[in-house]
């Protein structure tokens, strides 16, 4: 790779290392003005390279950005040092709540019980909390429900690329035909 | 009891009837022509004493249950359009329970990808001062919420306790007007209740003279009398001395 690119790696490491949160395609090529095919292909070469050395910190592809993060096959020697488990694994009720509004978004809360057969507000209150999920609208039907929507933190909290990513059920089809 | 499990167990009733479905090794479709309904019935009658918040969806479910199953039992007209209304919510329970068993699958799978993506740690974002211009195009309720709680936790964090305990001096106090009513009475004996508050100013007066009468009229220093309903409400002076 030439003079340039070498420099431009280095920058880009620097920028998604500072940004810590997932860095969209976009951002890095107005940045560094290169065109997209440029930044897909500089920034899949240092994920190989990562992982190939297998550096501690590795590049990953995550709701729809690159970020950096630690590499999982350390991941024993991380949860040693860490004392407090930042991400705690979701219950069982939150999870399936979580499921239907990825499949079915966006839904209102009374659409989920329908599904579910249980009240939700506990459940949707505590996933909104959790940033999980955001309030992306407004149905237009009586008393204008909120409609509800995942975010970036939960394609982060599962390791998903995009919303294609999830599983394929063919029973849920991701709706959109909502007023909103 | 043939079953050793808790209500507690379950996320809801159709959980419960999908369990009830899986152990007995039948399809969801064939499940009004098993003993599920029984089953579920059973189960839900032994958790009587339970937390009613948790079970009144597990009864609610029992009762259509019941429903059908009463419907089923009863001689029918040969009306047509009743067995097609039965038939329908037999469908809507099947339904249910097969777009619930759906979701239950996937969040198996939601699950692996949760565990695994825990392996993966990251930092926090830097915190930047942005020299770009404020952008409150994509901004909603909620992100403005979150904005604004942010910046509550700052303010706390810096001033320690005191930023949610400040209180303003009291411009008007009980005690002055208490006074103030006090020499008033004095002066005239009579007092009309209304014209107490014809220079007041402000609803907080208005607040804190109304409270003095209530705390004069406790103290019995004043009696009040009305004549007739709807008419002036005069205050008089019971106790001279504690004037």
């Amino acid at each position: 790779m030439s003079e340039n690119v070498n420099g431009i790696i280095g920058a880009i490491e620097a920028l998604l290392f500072v940004a810590a949160d997932p860095v969209p395609i976009e951002v890095i090529k107005e940045l560094f003005c290169i065109t997209e095919i440029e930044a897909i292909s500089i920034l899949e070469q240092m994920k190989n390279d990562k992982e190939v050395q297998k550096t501690g910190i590795i590049l990953r592809k995550v709701a729809e950005g690159y970020q950096l993060c630690t590499n999982p096959i350390y991941s024993e020697y991380v949860s040693m040092l860490s004392t407090t488990q930042r991400r705690q694994p979701l219950s069982q009720a939150a999870l399936e709540t979580l499921s239907i509004i990825a499949y079915k978004q966006p839904i209102t809360r009374s659409e989920i019980e329908s599904i579910r057969g249980v009240k939700s507000f506990h459940v949707v209150a505590l996933l909104l909390e959790k940033g999980l999920v955001e309030k992306v609208g407004v149905k237009n039907s009586l008393g204008h429900p909120s409609l509800l929507g995942t975010t970036d933190e939960f394609l982060m909290h599962f390791g998903l690329e995009c919303l294609d990513d999830l599983p394929k059920v063919e029973s849920l089809v991701i709706e959109v035909e909502h007023e909103v | 009891m043939e079953y050793s499990v808790e209500i507690s167990d379950f996320s809801g009733p159709l959980d419960l009837l999908l369990h009830l479905i899986d152990k007995a090794k039948i399809d969801i479709k064939n499940i009004f022509v098993s003993e599920i309904t029984e089953q579920y019935l059973n189960f839900v009658s032994t958790m009587k004493e339970q937390d009613m918040e948790l079970s009144s969806e597990f009864v609610s479910m029992a009762a259509t249950l019941l429903f059908i199953k009463s419907r089923s039992i009863l001689p029918r007209h040969n009306d047509d359009e009743e067995a097609f209304d039965e038939e329908y919510e037999k469908q809507l329970i099947i339904n249910r329970l097969e777009e619930y068993k759906s979701i239950k699958n996937v969040t198996q799978d939601l699950k692996a990808f949760e565990k695994k993506a825990a392996n993966y740690y990251t930092k926090l974002p830097e915190e930047i001062i942005s020299k770009q211009i404020l952008q409150l195009d994509d901004v909603n309720a909620e992100t403005l919420y979150k904005a604004f709680i942010d910046i509550m936790q700052n303010k706390k964090e810096k001033s320690g306790n005191s930023f949610y305990n400040y209180v303003l001096h009291d411009k008007y106090t009980v005690e002055e007007r208490i006074e103030h009513i006090k020499t008033q009475l004095l002066n005239k004996k009579k007092l009309d209740f209304y014209d107490l508050f014809d220079d007041a100013v402000s609803k907080i007066e208005v607040v804190v003279t109304f409270c003095a009468v209530l705390e004069l009229l406790n103290q019995q220093i004043i009696k009040i009398n009305q004549s007739s309903p709807f008419n002036n409400i005069i205050l008089l002076s019971n106790d001279k001395a504690a004037l």
